[in-house]
């Protein structure tokens, strides 16, 4: 059980490939690609709101790639359908070029190795569009890119030395609670060492401090992540930690030293309590 | 000795200090009760306001204006009776770095030093000069003396497959130089030369100094020229400069307009030379809020020899990820943290875990 979302690690190994990163490639990187935005929401000619979850960009090839990453076996058509639908000025405004009416783009689909069948079967139902597929050991992809430079560095499988990266999307709503938790209880102590903060913790302030897609997520998936959170400062209280917060606050010297490390490992129990509970509650599901 | 109240008064008085110690010292003599070599100690300050870093420093001190805006004198409190109050000439002209000078003696003087470092909220940091860099300070001429210490920490004390669990060394003459060279192509000795000071000399005729330098930046100056005790701190202090340059470059930065995001940085990468044995208590181990490494942090494993970690740097108190393997830590700085946090990260673990420890920069090129 790998303790990531699907979601979370397909937007962190496309990120990964705009960038140098120790035994991961940079194929995108080599084409010109940079980030342009994690969920920009852009508009159809006919105004319907669709937001990929990565928008990509080379300044090089004049070329932008909206990109779903599809956690799980299922895409959802009705949005397909409308990034069908993006023209050029739907993606203008949010892409760094030097001459945007030459701009051209594709839409492009990720998925994990084990659910590509699925994810690739019901994309080409719609639409000829390439999805781009990660495992352990290698990536792939179905379909075919119009750009024939993409087509040439994604055509033979990629082969990986190392792992993906973790870091530059911390994680979203359906992350496990021990994952959570990690950039949760981080913050917390943070706020305690710096005095910063006003020192009462709200499930929602932490949430949206936390994560930095807080602003456009819509309620839904707001009040999904407040209850994660709430349920991690749930468990820190019933153990007592939060006691040892208040201690912490009161000064600094070598005796919270001490108490830091003494709550590192009151966290760090914490969170693999709440990853056991998560394998607990897939087993008997 | 008078009051100095402007820089060059304070440099005479180090220039006359360095002479008068390096001709006794020449003459196999002994320093007299209260004279002591002049001593700089170089800090990364991380830009902050001096004033405002001494006024809140929990560090016992006072602090005394001169007559030049960017020199104070500081003044310590004795730790013990019969000792003299230590006093310091702070040098706050470099917008990122102190220099702190004195006269004090030496176990004073650090102990001073640390305290100030150490106190909450300074903001200081001492400077983490790692391995490579150390060696390059020899290459400028002859090196006349060296110092080793290497103290395993993330190895347990009954494992067999570790040739060296604590090694300190110190070596002076002509022959320093070939001696680390010999050290240095022993394939049992080489994870644990972690080089903790040198002796270098620069200058020409009569015009030179002799410093020790340490990887904490502390130099401890004799010879004839101050001119050339500046130099040698200059120096220093470009190429820490240009390595903390080279490592914020590549922070995370976070920018969200119209409710998307971009995140932009790299990772940079600290590259071991030998496999971490046992993950769970190397990772207790560094991330156990305890000096040298000073980082709080929660963990959990990705894939069995993969970790993605949370930590925090009890010294500034910004929050970097770590990505952990056997192999290589890749480390994601983020928004407000400062380039100190990886060479204090990398110095340590040349000298605690392996010295053939190295730090890569996002193009895959070794910087130091």
């Amino acid at each position: 059980m790998k303790p990531l979302s699907e979601h979370t690690q397909l937007i962190n190994c496309l990120i990964g490939l705009t960038r140098r990163v120790r035994d991961w490639p940079s194929t995108l990187r080599d084409l010109g690609f940079r980030l342009e935005w994690i969920g920009p929401l852009l508009t159809t000619p006919r105004g319907d709101k669709v937001q990929p979850d990565l928008l990509l960009g080379s300044k090089r090839l004049l070329y932008a790639l909206p990109i779903e990453a599809k956690g799980g076996k299922n895409i959802n058509e009705s949005q397909l359908k409308h990034l069908l639908d993006l023209d050029r000025d739907s993606i203008v405004p949010r892409v760094n070029v030097h001459n945007p009416r030459e701009l051209q783009f594709e839409i492009v689909y990720s998925s994990t190795g084990q659910n590509v069948n699925s994810v690739s079967r019901q994309v080409s139902q719609v639409a000829d569009v390439p999805v781009i597929a990660f495992d352990s050991r290698r990536i792939t992809k179905r379909n075919k890119f119009k750009r024939e430079e993409l087509e040439v560095a994604f055509k033979d499988p990629i082969l990986l030395n190392g792992p993906a990266p973790t870091s530059f999307y911390p994680f979203d709503v359906n992350d496990d609670n021990g994952i959570v938790a990690l950039h949760i209880l981080r913050r917390i102590v943070g706020q305690s060492i710096t005095r910063s903060g006003s020192g009462i913790l709200q499930a929602r302030d932490l949430a949206a401090e936390v994560h930095p897609l807080w602003n456009s997520m819509d309620d839904r998936t707001r009040a999904a992540l407040e209850s994660k959170v709430d349920s991690v400062l749930t468990e820190f209280s019933k153990r007592g930690q939060l006691q040892s917060l208040q201690r912490v606050r009161r000064g600094r010297s070598w005796k919270i030293v001490r108490t830091l490390q003494a709550l590192r490992e009151e966290c760090q129990a914490l969170v693999d309590e709440l990853t056991e509970q998560r394998q607990i509650t897939e087993f008997q599901a | 000795m008078p009051s100095i109240v402007t820089r060059s008064a304070l440099t005479r008085t180090l220039e006359r200090a360095m002479a008068r110690s390096y001709a006794r010292l020449r003459e196999d003599q002994e320093l007299e009760a209260g004279q002591n070599l002049p001593k700089s100690y170089l800090l990364e300050s991380d830009g902050h306001d001096p004033e405002a870093i001494l006024s809140s420093s929990g560090a016992k001190l006072t602090v005394e204006p001169t007559r030049d805006r960017t020199l104070f004198r500081l003044k310590g409190r004795k730790k013990h009776r019969g000792q003299q109050d230590p006093l310091f000439y702070l040098d706050a002209i470099h917008e990122r770095f102190w220099t702190l000078h004195t006269f004090a003696r030496s176990e004073i003087a650090d102990a001073f030093v640390n305290d100030l470092v150490d106190s909450p909220r300074s903001g200081l940091d001492f400077l983490w000069l790692p391995r490579g860099s150390m060696e390059q300070l020899g290459d400028g001429g002859p090196l006349r003396a060296f110092s080793l210490r290497y103290k395993g920490q993330f190895t347990s004390q009954d494992s067999e497959r570790t040739p060296i669990k604590a090694m300190s060394m110190r070596l002076w003459g002509r022959s320093a130089g070939y001696v680390l060279d010999t050290f240095r192509q022993d394939e049992l000795l080489q994870h644990a030369m972690s080089l903790t000071s040198v002796r270098i000399r620069r200058g020409n005729g009569e015009d030179f100094a002799i410093d020790d330098v340490t990887h904490q930046g502390k130099f401890t100056a004799r010879g004839t020229s101050v001119s050339m005790h500046y130099s040698i701190l200059r120096q220093v202090q470009e190429t820490y400069l240009n390595m903390l340059t080279a490592i914020e470059r590549h922070r995370k930065q976070t920018v969200t307009e119209e409710g998307a995001m971009r995140v932009e940085g790299e990772p940079l990468t600290i590259v071991f030379s030998r496999e971490i044995e046992d993950m769970d208590s190397f990772l207790q181990n560094l991330l156990a809020s305890r000096k040298p490494f000073r980082l709080w942090g929660l963990w959990r494993f990705v894939e069995p020899n993969f970790a993605k970690v949370a930590a925090i740097d009890l010294h500034s108190g910004s929050e970097v990820d770590l990505e952990v393997t056997p192999e290589w830590i890749r480390v994601f700085l983020s928004e407000t943290s400062c380039g100190n946090s990886v060479l204090r990260l990398l110095a340590n673990f040349q000298h605690h875990f392996d010295s053939g420890t190295t730090l890569e920069v996002p193009d895959h090129e070794t910087i130091v």
